[in-house]
């Protein structure tokens, strides 16, 4: 926490919140925001909190928010004293968000909330919750809906985590039960939630996503490598194992050099198309695909599991394999990334639509 | 480092795509293809001339022999232009390895009029790497060499053998060429038996850096074939309607466009950054320029086998002519090492 008061003070982090809201108020400078996340991940050095309030509802309150929003919630935001959900998904809506449920009616200043949310990451220990509902009951799928704001140990909303695949409870399903909000929770104006929270959308999808994250796993399986040489091991002159190894390291080399050209083009403020729309599906994809290999170079080692695994250890690619799995599915799936590349980016013909 | 093209790399790639538009039409292809798989030189006459007034052999020639100076990022980018369009001219040997080589050779005297007749588009070189069955006394060459690139229509062979390139004049006695029938009908693979032909040795001539140049050349022309296919399978699916709606509106047709655009980015992105790692950072050039060519080539065979499926039978004939494109990243996959093989040099360059 502290650590994230200094780098947000000195504007290595969420540097272009302006002042005013605890921020460093820098211009949009994607190079340096982009080199200086190169110098914090050379020096192997946390670039500070990332969570769902800090890459998405801070921008999204930034550009849509009224001005109370903003002086509540930012600073507090991402200085990591306040912790924020992400109320999207619900059981009948998940790819297909816009055919949303849960019903928020209008009652004097507030609105009363009815619905149920699942899926929702980190609920069980967020303060706050950024929220989609449907206010227009008659409108179109798109229109009717609502972005809202509000704390999740309101009276009526119930949180029960769901067991994952993982072990551990990272999402939860989250009930809402007669839940009473002011006005003032709507983020935006009312029926414009889609556009708002396309805007958030954008940003959870966003450029210079993949690089790190995809260095950093090739980095431990060179070094896991090395240590099995060292010890004589047979994993590694498996050709085939090699081979994959490489073919890894060439796509993750292209992906990486894909995004630094993304950074030039907008650094250039040239449009970057489709090219901006293949890197979460590619990211998630490598990354998998680079922890399943490092299970596999462990062998029969890879046959034990401990959920308690801790980062540093050769243990962790298990869980890492399995939490890459679901971003693979979560902040839309892979088919769904390939419908936007098609659509948006190389405008092919739409779908037959049903009525 | 920007990691966009200059200007000057924009301009350069849109005058190449402009002449090579005009240029080089389907019948144009077909006509050279006949050649190619006749076994006779496919290059056309007409259109060398055209793209050496452009600079195209003089790219990497020093100015002071006539040539254009530049660097490999910019040989790409022509490399790229040339496979979109499919290109019946030699590139690879002639206009990057050869020159290369030159350059780097020590005897200045043979370096103003070898480079001035290349850079003139007169002195046309097919090279041959690693060609162990040749045997070199006092001055003689003697032997075979199979797979020499560019070999039709050549004035001269630059030929490797024992880490040392040797140059031999083409109508030389003693010199038998036979044209292989190439994949690529468009491009042409030469087959040199040599009795006792007068071979000048170059010196301080770099085999690695020779091969490295290659590789990205090759992977260049792919990557750009891969962008014409791509481009093609975006227009045709919204054109062509089955079920009474267009084809690209099928979400399997929009997901193989989209994987293959999602295989096409990191691959030109990584290409272009080998060309320019060539020049500027040559202790990491061998292992760039393997990733390059080993990215490129499974992009290559993806995309390419790809369009003809979203093309369906079309895509099969002659008629729409995508096989000229899928032939030429073929082609170009096997030459200097297939994706397999460079996958094992980049693990064990890095001791894995
Ligand atoms: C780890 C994880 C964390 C998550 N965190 C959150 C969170 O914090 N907040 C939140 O709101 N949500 C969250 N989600 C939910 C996530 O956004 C959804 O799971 C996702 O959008 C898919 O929806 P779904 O699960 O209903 O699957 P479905 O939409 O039912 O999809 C099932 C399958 O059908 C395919 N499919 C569906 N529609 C199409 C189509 N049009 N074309 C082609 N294929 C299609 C999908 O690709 C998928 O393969 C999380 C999910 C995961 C896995």
């Amino acid at each position: 926490m502290r650590w994230q008061k200094l780098l947000v003070e000195h504007g290595y982090a969420c540097r272009t919140v302006p002042a005013e809201y605890g921020g460093f108020g820098a211009e949009e400078d994607i190079l340096k925001t982009a080199i200086i996340s190169e110098e914090f991940f050379a020096a192997d050095l946390p670039q500070g909190l990332n969570s769902q309030g800090i890459s998405m509802l801070v921008p999204t309150i930034l550009e849509h928010g009224t001005e109370a929003q903003k002086s509540a919630w930012i600073e507090k935001t991402i200085l990591g004293e306040v912790f924020w959900c992400q109320g999207y998904s619900e059981p009948d809506a998940g790819s297909d968000l816009t055919s949303l449920k849960t019903a928020a009616v209008e009652d004097g200043d507030d609105f009363v909330i009815n619905g149920q949310k699942i899926w929702t990451s980190s609920a069980h220990i967020a303060q706050m919750m950024f929220c989609l509902v449907r206010t227009e009951a008659d409108a179109p799928r798109h229109a009717g809906i609502s972005y809202m704001i509000f704390p999740v140990d309101l009276p009526g909303i119930e949180i029960r985590p769901l067991q994952t695949m993982t072990g551990h409870p990272s999402f939860n399903e989250v009930f809402l039960t007669d839940v009473r909000v002011p006005k003032t929770a709507l983020v935006g104006d009312r029926g414009q939630g889609w556009v708002v929270a396309n805007s958030t959308l954008k940003h959870e999808r966003g450029m210079l996503g993949a690089a790190h994250g995809l260095a950093w796993r090739l980095s431990r399986l060179r070094d896991l490598i090395a240590r099995q040489k060292a010890a004589g091991s047979l994993a590694m002159p498996i050709e085939v194992l090699r081979d994959r190894y490489a073919g890894l390291q060439a796509r993750v080399e292209g992906l990486r050099l894909h995004e630094m050209r993304l950074v030039s083009m907008a650094a250039e403020n040239q449009p970057a198309g489709t090219g901006a729309l293949v890197c979460k599906l590619l990211g998630c994809e490598l990354n998998h695909q680079l922890d399943i290999l490092a299970m596999d170079l462990r062998g029969p080692e890879s046959a034990a599991y401990n959920p308690d695994a801790e980062l540093a250890s050769d243990e962790i690619w298990h869980q890492l394999s399995m939490y890459d799995l679901g971003l693979i599915i979560g902040g839309g799936t892979a088919q769904i990334q390939k419908n936007i590349i098609a659509k948006r980016g190389l405008g092919m013909p739409r779908e037959a639509r049903r009525n | 480092m920007d990691f966009t093209l200059s200007e000057e790399q924009t301009m350069i790639a849109e005058a190449f795509r402009g002449q090579l538009t005009r240029d080089v039409t389907l019948d144009v292809i077909r006509t050279q293809a006949a050649l190619g798989q006749a076994g006779k030189s496919p290059t056309d006459q007409g259109l060398w001339q055209q793209l050496t007034e452009m600079g195209l052999p003089g790219l990497l020639i020093d100015d002071t022999y006539g040539g254009a100076g530049l660097g490999m990022l910019e040989a790409v980018v022509v490399g790229q232009e040339l496979g979109r369009a499919a290109a019946p001219v030699p590139f690879a040997a002639t206009c990057v390895m050869a020159p290369l080589a030159i350059t780097a050779s020590a005897e200045v005297e043979q370096h103003k009029t070898w480079l001035t007749q290349i850079a003139a588009g007169e002195m046309r070189v097919g090279v041959a790497l690693g060609a162990d069955m040749l045997q070199v006394d006092s001055g003689r060459i003697s032997g075979h060499a199979r797979f020499v690139f560019d070999a039709g229509g050549a004035t001269h062979f630059l030929l490797e053998t024992g880490g040392v390139f040797y140059l031999v004049e083409a109508h030389a006695s003693g010199v038998y060429l036979t044209l292989e029938r190439p994949f690529d009908p468009l491009q042409s693979l030469g087959h040199l038996a040599l009795d006792t032909v007068p071979a000048t040795p170059l010196s301080g001539v770099s085999v690695d850096r020779v091969t490295e140049a290659g590789r990205i050349a090759l992977a260049a022309q792919t990557i750009g074939a891969c962008e014409f296919l791509l481009d093609a399978s975006v227009e045709y699916a919204a054109d062509r309607v089955q079920f009474g709606r267009p084809i690209g509106s099928f979400q399997a047709i929009k997901h193989m466009c989209a994987e293959m655009a999602a295989q096409l980015y990191p691959a030109i992105s990584l290409v272009w950054y080998a060309g320019y790692v060539f020049d500027k950072d040559a202790a990491r050039s061998p292992l760039n320029s393997l990733l390059a060519k080993a990215l490129a080539d499974e992009a290559g065979r993806f995309i390419s086998r790809t369009a003809i499926e979203v093309h369906g039978g079309m895509g099969y004939t002659d008629l729409q002519g995508l096989h000229y494109w899928y032939k030429r990243a073929a082609f170009n996959r096997n030459l200097l090492g297939n994706p397999e093989e460079l996958r094992q040099d980049i693990a064990a360059m890095q001791g894995i």
